[in-house]
């Protein structure tokens, strides 16, 4: 709320008569606005320079420097952002207001260059206004071109007159501005000038000339024009006249001068006859059809009869929009005669333009002995006819060689029609084999399933190529009612490509069904009814169906054989879904055949690709893939999947990579593919290594992608970010464990030095480093950073050792106190089964985790880890298992837990592997301390920002964020519940502070019992948005600070939403006083309500008690408080 | 960049140096004629611009390079020692094009050269290979298509994914979703999402800055010549070569220099070719007068009420690419509709395109993506940077190629050039 507030402002002032700022401030408030973040705000913005009014917009101009002297920058975006808003329909005095500050400004700006940005302004909102300011920069050399352009946009009588003016006056560059000008403004005054320059020895300046001549378009300019292309040879060169006089004959046309435009055509057509002039011909000749649109039909038909190709088909292409039932006379007389090569070429015409008047001469030259014309043909009388031509065309197909049979059935692909299957199925039996071939082939393409009948028939044809189509077509063409066929064909089948075709058959015919063991059960009924080498067969067929069993048997088809090898990982590769994803990792580790290696990693990798695993989980995945693969190839795939797993700890392994030559490029565009997605990554490893990546990034768009990572750099958040924990050489870091936080506080120095040494020494026989990784091996006691850490984010990979004794256990210690649990949750005995991640030690507060989410005994597996203040949030593989819960303090439970101590890696007997420990140290929130004079009151503090330890009840929906207690009811989930102290009060003084959201509802409970609705069984000091609209209704004693349903507070004290209320609460017997932001909204004695009932009508039984907690009353609203203190006036 | 094209690209300098030997290379100028060119006889091509994206360009089949052209003398030197030693060498396009053995004139500078240079390879006869955006501005691209034709000239346009390749993100070449489209399984009007979760992630780090200093112009450029067209502005490192994508007088960011790549497939599929949107719609921030800044939706719609959304945010993970009343097509053909694919089997398949260059230019068919196709789709994409630099809605005249009541838009459509080049 308080953010909208502060956007509005601005808007607000600019509509209010009351806006007392100065011009210089209103400027200074708008440009600090700009650019605007959507087209709300750009319009609130421009309201406020329409405001301003012209004099002030031209203030705001002359803030423009010099390039390079200054920040321009906000200053164009307000003016562009007002040329827009000014042009919008409906805003035309503005648009003047914008066209009076321009000029002005302009007259007054000394930079050219700011003079040239006001200036393409004008071309934007100028209208006759602006031609007067503009007219004078047409004799400047730079000037010259952005006031030509700009009148060329106004286009009036006055901006013609301007420019035509100035034809003669302007020089050099500024001329050739102007003439352009004069030709696009076709101010036909300008001609006499122009025609004494066309002749001009300067070739640019000709050429400007003539395009404006051509441009203007007088009938009188032909002979000028047409000496210019005879100058030119009739040939491309720097005056360009050959295009020119194209363009004149055009906008002649369009005058309605058509048959000087004839004159042009044909003077370019008689000298423009050599080869490489025939594009110069093309264009006259459709000026002479466009100019003569009756007749132009027969003169592009003429064209036909040319030698050269380029002009016939021009003439064709010219000819289709000309094309109508009435002039195809025309051209089917043309059919008859001209050369094959031209035939095909009007066939292809009027296959364009559907003609049907065609179809039965183009159906006969489907028979013609030219290659090229017949297939033109068949190719148009589809495209005109249809599906209505199958049958001629089949007649066509039934005696063609392979070409023809190949044209012809990719015409019968692209036509419509539901009974083609059936006449195709029709042709089948009769055709020879080539055709029959490209039948089978054209009911598969349709998945023709009705006419698999005709297929079947040609599985053994005696012709083994049609053999091979009628198989290969199976795949296309089955449906599940085909698979006893398809089983009993496998039985029968003995050759490799056949069965291949019938399995590949079995597969599609049940994709597509929902699969249950049902159809497992009858595969592996076929399958035991096979010869052994069969079975292979089979393999890909279960795979496709998926399950447990069927994983099951083809992974011990692979141990048992090694010819059941190649089948078998294909089957795993191909799985239903990533159940088999174990299987082929192991063959990929464990093969020594590269082929095999390489089907089973692909494979996985695929399957991994297509799994649903959060971000963290596929990394593991994708690690393992990595330590699978064997060549730059392979692992090149890694480092690509790896691009799509946005998170850190994925963005930190490929930067591993950016130092292995082979593979430094491919890892950089990974690291740079996460780290662009997030904003959030910084510190110094990130750093590191996105300026690794700039350097390793290669190829055109590299100087675009180092850009963006610069961009990304110089915004990234201050501070350390992640910092590794264990460097993966030695222990540098860590030290052994001396006693507990306590005992350890116990210690005097000299004694803590010696234990030290001790456990230090103790540490080296416990924890290893082997092959990068950290190992404990199974006896010795917990390994402790030597750092001491209190709000952090930590990144841990850890891994059970499976040492068959089932007695997996570790656990990470936070604050030198127990722990993030980790256990082999096949523990059923010791409760293991809830899953690692828990707050085992909890016993209080939660201390399972929300799920199991724990991989396999010997694999990887991987902890984030929140700690902020007194609560703890676990991600494990990525699910979160532990949700912002309070840690308790093990080793003294009436204290909360330490403010900051060690992190230890727990040893509990077992042998556990960890790697890649990261940590980001947070701020810490400055705990609350009382005042002085609180302090000697006897104050004391029941929450200082950083823990609840005093409270007690929701501890889940009550948060601590940056240093308050902040209620976040889940949507839909309730009132979001009560938080109580842990003690009880009956006379005291309570202070604290509380922030409102819209319309929030929660109360203060006293001498509340945990149970019970508080408001009745003791008491409800109201907190409430009173003032919101929802609210209107209330009766007095729900007010904000109202004894609930008793006594009424006085409203109106409140500060505005958004900011924080002090209140203080005294009681003291029967008298409840609320004194809110200094003034007393409650003076209560309860003494008469204890007598007489409540206000409300309601019994009240809590009116009664002597002594309770003190509570926050939940009622689904998000309320935030802070500093909360109490004196006890009991225990005076 | 494109990751298909650059494979093949590869592929091919390998396959290149070997079979180089077995052409003949004359200019088809020579031939002329009804004779023309046997199928094996390699093409004369000309490249202007050969900065990183030109230089690029060099290996394609059937073509060999005869002349380059830049205006930066540093890459014409490093160009031309990457060709045959007899290579001809050019500071000024229109001195290159008048070379008669040279077949095709193949432009590769930043896109506010496109149009010029187009309509000039088309006054002297040349057929046209451009890189994308087709050209600058609408009014450009309209000239270009006229010129081309006019002349009975042969354009390609430089993407690929509306007659092969597969989609970045997509999985899958346009072809079956032109099939999907044009059956009606998935209803009608369409509404098309390009966003990061299908197919492509906007780039927008293509921006660029505002404030910029001048800097003293480098002794190899020809910064005039390199302005061209474009309004005067000083000389800064970032307003040239690989960076000048973020600034409007030549380009105009992710959207132009992408745009056209994503959304000529669009509406090929969506049976466009001949039309434009009805609307654009914009938002984004406020937009630099010089500087191309980012955005965060743009739509599309046309008459029939299909829609393009251009999807700069990404937020919705789960967007299909196509979405119509009857179903949704996601990312790897995947549908809600069930067996999409045996569905889909009993339809037509689609017209054929001609999918190889030097086979339009020897028979004289239009390439798949051509001037007019082209233009279109550039359209598109100027229409959004129109909208954009506006930082408003607009309307528009598929018909008349014109913004609806909006003066100021219609005066972007056509900006006058920078004497002396006009076209």
């Amino acid at each position: 709320m308080l953010l909208l507030a502060v956007l509005i402002m601005p808007a607000a002032f600019a509509q209010g008569s009351a806006d007392q700022r100065t011009t210089t401030t209103r400027i200074a408030d708008l440009l600090a606005q700009l650019p605007a973040r959507d087209a709300g705000q750009l319009e609130n913005n421009m309201k406020e320079i329409s405001e301003l009014g012209e004099a002030g917009f031209v203030t705001l101009i002359n803030g423009l420097t010099a390039p390079g002297k200054g920040n321009n920058a906000p200053i164009e975006y307000a003016v562009g952002g007002f040329s827009a808003y000014a042009m919008q329909n409906g805003k035309e005095a503005e648009r003047a207001m914008s066209v009076r500050a321009y000029c002005k400004a302009l007259e007054m700006a000394s930079d050219k260059q700011n003079k040239e940005f006001l200036i393409s302004q004008l071309e934007l909102v100028g209208k006759d206004d602006a031609v007067a300011a503009l007219e004078p920069y047409l004799m400047d050399a730079q000037l010259a071109d952005p006031s030509a352009r700009a009148l060329v946009k106004i286009n009036s009588e006055a901006s013609k007159n301007a420019l035509a003016n100035a034809l003669t006056k302007a020089t050099g560059a500024a001329q050739l501005s102007v003439i352009e000008a004069v030709g696009l403004t076709r101010n036909k005054q300008a001609i006499a000038s122009l025609t004494s320059l066309a002749t001009s020895k300067d070739k640019n300046l000709v050429k400007a000339t003539l395009a404006a001549l051509a441009r203007i378009a007088d009938p009188a300019s032909a002979p000028v024009l047409a000496a210019a292309a005879s100058q030119a040879g009739f040939q491309y060169e720097n005056t360009n006249a050959v295009a020119a006089n194209l363009l004149y004959a055009e906008m002649l046309i369009k005058d309605g001068n058509a048959s000087v435009a004839r004159q042009v055509a044909k003077q370019l057509t008689e000298n423009a006859k050599a080869e490489n002039q025939v594009h110069t011909r093309t264009a006259a000749l459709k000026i002479l059809a466009d100019s003569d649109p009756q007749n132009a039909s027969n003169i592009l038909a003429g064209a036909l009869d040319d030698d050269n190709k380029e002009y016939r088909t021009a003439a064709l292409k010219f000819a289709v929009p000309y094309f109508s039932p009435a002039t195809s006379g025309i051209w089917l007389s043309k059919l008859r005669k001209g050369s094959p090569e031209a035939q095909a070429e009007l066939v292809g015409m009027l296959g364009r333009t559907q003609s049907k008047e065609a179809l039965p001469a183009i159906l006969k030259l489907a028979k013609n002995k030219d290659q090229n014309l017949k297939f033109a043909a068949i190719d148009a009388a589809s495209a005109i006819g249809g599906a209505q031509t199958i049958d001629e065309l089949y007649k066509v197909m039934k005696k063609g060689d392979s070409t023809t049979i190949d044209t012809i059935a990719a015409a019968i692909r692209r036509m419509k029609g539901a009974d083609i299957p059936e006449k195709i199925a029709g042709y089948l039996p009769k055709s020879k084999p080539e055709v029959q071939i490209a039948l089978i082939n054209l009911l598969a393409a349709r998945s023709a399933n009705a006419q698999i009948g005709s297929i079947y028939d040609l599985l053994d044809s005696k012709n083994p190529e049609v053999k091979t189509a009628a198989y290969q077509a199976l795949k296309r063409t089955v449906n599940k009612n085909d698979v006893p066929r398809l089983f009993a064909l496998m039985k029968s089948q003995s050759d490799a490509q056949e069965l291949q075709a019938l399995q590949d058959a079995t597969i599609a015919a049940y994709t597509g069904n929902t699969s249950d063991s049902a159809d497992v059960d009858q595969v592996f009924q076929q399958m035991s009814s096979m010869p052994a080498g069969k079975q292979v067969w089979f393999y890909k067929i279960l795979g496709n169906l998926g399950g447990q069993k069927a994983l099951d048997a083809v992974t011990s088809a692979y141990t048992a054989n090694e010819a059941n090898h190649k089948s078998a990982v294909e089957a795993l590769a191909s799985w239903r879904d990533a159940a088999s994803a174990p299987a082929l990792l192991k063959i990929s580790k464990e093969s020594s055949n590269p082929e095999e290696l390489n089907a089973a990693l692909l494979g996985y990798m695929n399957l991994v690709r297509k799994s649903n695993f959060p971000p963290e989980q596929r990394l593991l995945k994708l690690r393992e893939a990595m330590s699978a693969a064997r060549t730059t190839e392979q692992k090149a795939l890694v480092l690509k999947d790896l691009e799509q797993v946005k998170v850190i700890n994925a963005l930190l392994f490929a930067g591993r990579y950016l130092d292995d030559p082979t593979l430094q490029e491919r890892a950089a565009r990974s690291v740079m593919g996460i780290a662009l997605a997030d904003t959030a990554y910084h510190g110094t490893l990130v750093k590191d290594l996105l300026n690794k990546t700039m350097a390793a990034l290669k190829g055109d768009d590299s100087s675009y992608e180092k850009e963006a990572i610069r961009k990304y750099l110089a915004e990234m958040p201050a501070g350390e970010g992640f910092v590794p924990l264990f460097n993966g050489v030695d222990l540098t870091g860590w030290k052994g464990l001396v006693g507990d936080p306590l005992k350890r506080a116990k210690m005097d120095a000299k004694t803590l030095a010696s234990e030290q040494l001790k456990a230090d020494s103790a540490m080296r026989d416990s924890w290893k480093v082997i092959n990068g990784e950290l190992h404990f091996v199974g006896h010795g006691n917990n390994l402790a950073t030597v750092k001491k850490y209190g709000d952090f984010e930590m990144l841990v990979d850890w891994k059970i050792i499976d040492d068959k004794q089932r007695k997996g256990d570790a656990g990470i210690y936070l604050r030198g106190s127990p722990q993030v649990q980790i256990w082999d949750n096949a523990r059923v005995e010791d409760g293991a089964e809830v899953g690692s991640g828990g707050l085992y030690n909890n016993k209080v507060n939660e201390s399972k985790p929300l799920k199991v989410a724990d991989n396999k005994l010997d694999e990887w597996n991987t902890f984030r880890i929140l700690m902020k203040g007194d609560r703890v949030t676990v991600y494990l593989n990525g699910e979160l298992v532990t949700d912002n819960v309070i840690l308790e303090n093990y080793w003294d439970k009436n204290r909360p837990i330490f403010d900051e101590e060690q992190i230890e890696l727990q040893a509990h007997g077992s042998p556990v592997a960890y790697r890649d420990i990261y940590i980001r140290e947070i701020p810490r929130v400055k705990p609350y301390q009382l005042s002085a004079a609180e302090k000697k009151a006897g104050f004391k503090v029941l929450f200082d920002g950083t823990n609840m330890h005093n409270w007690t009840g929701n501890t889940t929906d009550y948060v601590i964020e940056n240093g308050n207690i902040a209620i976040r009811p889940k949507p839909g989930k309730g009132s979001g519940g009560n938080l109580f102290t842990k003690e009880e009060f009956s006379d005291f003084v309570f202070r604290f502070e509380f922030q409102l959201t819209p319309g929030a509802n929660n109360g203060l409970g006293i001498r509340a019992p945990y149970e019970g609705d508080a408001a009745y069984e003791g008491m409800e000091l109201q907190i409430l948005d009173n003032d919101a609209p929802i609210y209107k209704d209330l009766h007095k004693y729900q007010y904000h600070g109202s004894i609930y349903g008793t006594y009424a507070a006085k409203r109106g004290f409140l500060k505005p939403l958004g900011e924080w209320n002090y209140e203080e609460v005294i009681v003291k017997g029967p008298k409840i006083k609320v004194i809110l932001n200094g003034t007393v909204i409650l003076d209560a004695d309860i003494t008469e309500a204890r007598k007489n009932g409540a206000a409300d009508g309601k019994p009240h039984p809590g009116l009664l008690r002597n002594t309770g907690h003190i509570g926050f009353l939940g009622h689904g609203s998000p309320v935030q408080f802070r500093y909360i203190r109490i004196k006890d006036l009991s225990k005076k | 960049m494109e990751v298909n094209q650059e494979n093949s690209r590869r592929d091919f300098i390998k396959k290149s140096a070997v079979a180089l030997a077995a052409f003949t290379i004359v200019p088809r100028y020579v031939l002329g004629g009804p004779g023309y060119l046997a199928p094996s006889d390699k093409l004369t091509k000309a490249v202007i611009g050969v900065g990183g994206m030109g230089r690029n360009h060099f290996p394609y089949e059937g073509t060999q390079v005869v002349a380059i052209c830049d205006v930066d003398k540093g890459h014409l030197a490093k160009a031309a020692s990457m060709l045959d030693k007899g290579v001809k060498t050019f500071s000024d396009y229109r001195e290159l094009i008048k070379l008669p053995e040279v077949d095709i004139v193949h432009i590769a500078t930043p896109p506010h050269w496109h149009g010029i240079m187009a309509v000039d390879a088309a006054n002297a006869g040349k057929d046209i290979w451009c890189e994308k955006p087709m050209t600058h501005t609408i009014g450009e691209g309209k000239r270009v298509m006229e010129a081309v034709q006019q002349h009975g000239r042969i354009f390609r346009l430089n993407t690929w994914f509306r007659f092969k390749d597969v989609f970045y993100g997509m999985g899958t070449p346009v072809k079956p979703i032109k099939k999907l489209v044009d059956s009606g399984l998935l209803g009608w009007p369409l509404k098309v999402t390009v966003s990061k979760h299908t197919g492509f992630d906007w780039k927008f780090y293509w921006v660029g800055k505002d404030n910029l200093p001048p800097e003293p112009v480098p002794a190899e450029l020809d910064y005039d010549a390199w302005l061209g067209p474009a309004p005067y502005k000083p000389y800064s490192t970032h307003r040239v070569h690989q960076t000048f994508r973020g600034y409007w007088d030549y380009d105009g960011g992710g959207l132009s220099d992408m745009g056209q790549h994503y959304l000529d497939p669009v509406q090929y599929f969506l049976g466009k070719d001949d039309t434009s949107p009805v609307s654009v719609e914009v938002d984004a921030p406020q937009q630099h007068t010089d500087a191309v800044g980012i955005w965060r939706r743009i739509t599309y719609t046309y008459a029939d009420g299909c829609q393009i959304i251009l999807d700069g945010e990404g937020k919705d993970e789960q967007v299909p690419y196509i979405q119509g009343p009857k179903g949704k097509l996601y990312p790897g053909f995947k549908s809600d509709i069930p067996d999409l694919q045996r569905k889909l089997a009993a339809f037509p398949d689609p017209e054929p395109q001609i999918a190889e260059f030097s086979h339009s230019v020897k028979t004289r068919q239009p390439f798949a993506l051509n001037e007019q196709n082209g233009y279109r789709s550039c359209t598109i994409v100027n229409m959004g940077l129109v909208a954009l630099k506006l930082g408003r809605s607009l309307k528009f005249d598929p018909k008349e190629q014109r913004f609806i009541d909006d003066e100021e838009a219609n005066r972007l459509i056509n900006p006058v050039m920078r004497a002396p080049y006009f076209i």
